[in-house]
């Protein structure tokens, strides 16, 4: 970084652009690793800025929107190559590798079924939901809550209790389906320890959201917007609300 | 009867610092990713990359 006499909006802008390409090679996962130093730039950009006075996105509001993009982005992108690309070098290469190692799921018998991919007819259900749905809609709301959107405070939430759901009932198909994913007719090579130790990290998200979401002040998050007071009642609001006109409520009721 | 709860009691840990924790806990989350790509990338080709 340049001790330059740039200002505090390019710094910002600045920060922004590295930020979002780390973001995208951190999600794409293979090359995860490439995107951690530009994440480290874009952050040390935008520190710069909010040190200069730049009105900037406060930094918890950064790291929450890009973990959450960069964790729905990764699974979006594996599981996508499972869902419509089983038979590519790619997916051969690294998923069975993945799987011998971790979760045979990925590695038993794989592409021997009409769609390809994994053949435990469990895991296969939870990758088609995920991929048509809870991604899709985690990574709307994540970009959302980036862009400063009000309605993805909520969209947050929700799609927060959703992958804990998604990952409750993912895990619960393992252990139910023990044989084929860790058990002896699988056996991958670091066990049910290497599993745990593996799938960890991915299971903090919906812990850390929750946690960051039920705490935080949406004011804090977006304070340029209007936010009903605290301790508003319904009373309050109607009182300070702007009258309907009367042809308003002639349109209202018709 | 038990007495109500009192809304206005403080929270164990301040607002400010469950924002922080959390915000921290998920660049963690971030790292930890971040060197498992790099951990599954190398390590598959290593360990397997040349055998039949």
């Amino acid at each position: 970084m340049k001790a330059s006499t740039s200002t505090g909006a390019q710094d910002y802008e600045r920060g922004e652009r590295w930020t979002k390409i780390g973001v995208f090679f951190v999600g794409s996962i293979l090359l995860g690793p490439i995107g951690i130093p530009f994440l480290v730039y874009g952050a040390l950009y935008l520190r710069r800025a909010q040190m200069a006075g730049y009105h900037a996105r406060p930094w918890h509001v950064t790291a929450i929107g890009a973990s959450a993009i960069i964790a729905a982005g990764g699974n979006f992108l594996g599981w996508s190559l499972d869902m419509f690309a089983g038979r590519t070098g790619v997916y051969e290469n690294f998923f069975a590798g993945f799987g011998r190692m971790f979760n045979a799921a990925y590695f038993l018998d794989i592409n021997t079924t009409y769609l390809g991919g994994t053949a435990a007819p469990g895991e296969k259900s939870y990758i088609i939901m995920a991929v048509f749905m809870l991604w899709p809609m985690r990574l709307v709301a994540a970009w959302g809550f980036l862009q400063g959107q009000r309605w993805s405070f909520h969209f947050m939430k929700v799609t927060a209790w959703a992958s804990a759901i998604f990952y409750f009932g993912w895990i619960a198909n393992m252990a139910v389906h023990f044989d084929h994913y860790l058990g002896a007719e699988a056996a991958p090579l670091y066990g049910v320890i290497g599993w745990w130790i593996y799938i960890t990290p991915w299971l903090m998200e919906p812990v850390i959201m929750l946690l960051y979401f039920y705490t935080v002040d949406p004011k804090s998050v977006f304070p340029d917007r209007e936010f009903a007071p605290v301790g508003a009642t319904e009373a309050t609001v109607a009182e300070n609300a702007e009258p309907i006109s009367s042809e308003r409520k002639g349109a209202l009721h018709g | 009867m038990r007495p109500v709860a009192d809304p206005t009691t403080p929270m164990q840990m301040s607002e400010e610092r469950v924002v922080s924790v959390s915000a921290w806990l998920a660049v963690a989350m971030v790292a930890l990713i971040g060197i498992e790509g790099l951990i599954t990338v190398f390590w598959v080709l290593i360990r397997f990359g040349w055998s039949a």
